[in-house]
């Protein structure tokens, strides 16, 4: 027997597998990377080559990353309401809760599940190329998986209280925000400026750094990335995840069904 | 277990609404009880708040006052849930899903294991008439079809209590009689059945109860039998030889309907009919009386008759009360 949470995340995983716009994301993806081996060929170093399949491929996974969290986070409950298909769900004994998480954990299984094909392919396609970018790769596609994650539980939480739309813009402006927070602390710095030293401490803390996910550049030069920094960043995307889902779920508590 | 299935008193919902976000009173202090192991219908027009009071009842929507209970406990208590079907007004379904396996996800979620749930899928897909459809999508099923995987799916913890939103609506006359019949088999078994309907025929049928709701507040509640009285509500008169004069001289005024059936005028008349005036004026115009059929009061008479804000009705059996 199966608690609430895993039947609700295994028919999200089902629903959200067949969702024709993530087919179409998931094909963009793929075609990114494979447009990353035009880049590598107008560049006459073998070397560079590779590093350039890396770099275009992982931003090619991470911008699409951001694209699939922003658009399929945002309306996740949204489309539970208005289709009311959680009537039947919500008066059995499931606490909306235990629905946001379902909803939520399916989600990334897709999302995780689409970024370990990704992973297979691009070893594949990096051993077409003579490279072997192994550990470092995984790790880069492991820290874009975590800020995936991070990002859709933004988006979650965005869509329990306004529209899908508004959602998706704000779940891109945390991307952006989220990979800008280190340059607030560097700035500060840089200048000693006392007066902005709390505004901008406040700033860094009040939005998830996205910076702590990217291993990209490890990726990109073969340099190894500790697991250890990839267990904390594991940590740290827990927390926001949770904080972000709790928000989520109070506000759906509150939610008015129609 | 409890004497009373579901305990109302005193719910107040309102919803906001508008640019100005106003607020309209859907509920204005609900009041009544539901006896365990009968069939009760809630009974109103549209819009009085009869989905409403179910919604809360099974923890979809929260009251701004007054309290609700099922089988005991209060219904913010997530684990009554458990022992309580719900049947939404015109179910949705995950289209991605069969038949089969929609049973199977709505097992999982009632935490049932999985071998109860397939036990009980197939009987009650065959009981609902879906054995057929058991693996199509649900997104190809059709609006009766989804009414009745939503009852299949109401019965599959084998709840104590069944709570139906408009169990008839969208079903064909066999699909109707079908839903008549489960409830009076889960009633038979001890089970509670509190349904809403407008359909006020069927409700008669199949409940022993009923609760009608106007304007937000319960204008009557109590055994069907109570309601509708034992009175008579009107005559079917038929007459040979005389025409619609002689109705008239009965009940001066009161002449509900008549019409002329060949060699026979028939009509309808009051119920404090005095059947010797009838029979006197009758023979006065020429005519006889060959028939005089008195008719019960119907609720959808009823109905009609008080708009909705019918007041009356006994009490017994805690079958709950008027409210104030």
């Amino acid at each position: 027997m199966k608690g609430p949470v895993l039947v609700v995340a295994g028919n999200t995983y089902r629903e959200v597998g067949r969702d024709r716009m993530l087919h179409l994301l998931g094909a963009l993806v793929v075609g990114f990377v494979l447009f990353s081996w035009v880049l590598g060929w107008l560049n006459p170093e073998e070397a560079d080559q590779v590093r350039h399949l890396v770099d275009f491929g992982l931003a090619g996974v991470n911008l699409f990353g951001l694209l699939m969290a922003a658009l399929l986070g945002s309306s996740l409950l949204r489309r539970e309401m208005e289709r009311r298909t959680l009537y039947t769900v919500l008066c059995r004994e499931v606490t909306r809760t235990e629905f946001v998480l379902g909803k939520y954990l399916g989600l990334v299984g897709v999302f995780a599940t689409g970024l370990a094909l990704v992973a297979v392919l691009m070893v594949l396609y990096f051993a077409i190329f003579g490279a072997a970018p192994g550990w470092p790769l995984v790790a880069a596609i492991y820290g874009n998986l975590l800020e995936i994650a991070v990002l859709t539980a933004a988006s979650v939480l965005l869509g329990s209280f306004t529209t899908p739309a508004l959602s998706a813009i704000g779940t891109v402006a945390l991307w952006l925000v989220g990979h800008n927070t280190e340059t607030l602390l560097e700035y500060l710095q840089m200048t000693g400026k006392e007066a902005l030293e709390i505004p901008f401490q406040t700033l860094y803390y009040a939005f998830p750094n996205l910076s702590d996910f990217n291993y990209r550049l490890a990726a990109s030069f073969e340099l190894p990335v500790p697991p250890s920094v990839l267990a904390f960043a594991t940590v740290y995307a827990v927390l926001w995840v949770g904080l972000f889902l709790g928000a989520a779920s109070l506000f759906f508590r509150r939610r008015e069904l129609p | 277990m409890s004497e009373v299935a579901v305990r109302v008193d005193g719910l107040r919902k309102s919803y906001r609404s508008g640019f100005w976000r106003r607020r309209s009173e859907t509920l204005r202090g609900v009041s009544f009880s539901v006896p365990a192991g009968r069939a009760v219908g809630y009974l109103g027009a549209n819009g009085v708040g009869k989905t409403t009071t179910l919604k809360i009842l099974v923890g979809l929507l929260e009251a701004d006052g007054g309290t609700a209970e099922v089988l005991g406990m209060p219904v913010h208590d997530p684990a009554c849930r458990r022992r309580v079907g719900f049947l939404p007004e015109n179910p949705y379904f995950y289209e991605h899903l069969t038949a089969r396996e929609a049973m199977r996800f709505y097992g999982g979620l009632s935490r049932m294991e999985d071998r109860a749930v397939e036990a009980r899928t197939l009987p009650l897909l065959e009981k609902v008439g879906l054995a057929a459809a058991a693996d199509r999508r649900l997104g190809e099923f059709s609006k009766g079809m989804r009414q009745r995987l939503g009852v299949a799916q109401a019965l599959l913890h084998d709840p104590e209590l069944l709570i139906l939103d408009e169990p008839m609506s969208g079903l064909d006359p066999f699909g109707r009689l079908l839903v008549k019949d489960l409830i009076l088999e889960e009633r038979a078994k001890g089970k509670t059945i509190f349904f809403s309907s407008h359909i006020l025929g069927d409700v008669e049928e199949v409940c022993d109860f009923a609760v009608i709701i106007a304007d937000g507040r319960v204008t009557a509640s109590g055994t069907v039998q109570g309601l509708l009285g034992a009175g008579v509500a009107e005559y079917e008169v038929a007459v040979r030889g005389a025409g619609p004069a002689a109705f008239e001289a009965a009940a001066p005024g009161r002449v509900r309907f008549f019409r002329q059936d060949g060699e026979l005028t028939r009509g309808r008349l009051p119920g404090d009919l005095d059947p010797a005036a009838l029979h006197a004026s009758v023979a006065a115009a020429g005519g006889v009386v060959v028939e005089l059929v008195p008719r019960r009061e119907s609720l959808e008479d009823l109905f009609v008759r008080t708009g909705g804000t019918a007041t009356g009705g006994d009490a017994g059996a805690g079958a709950g009360r008027k409210s104030p």
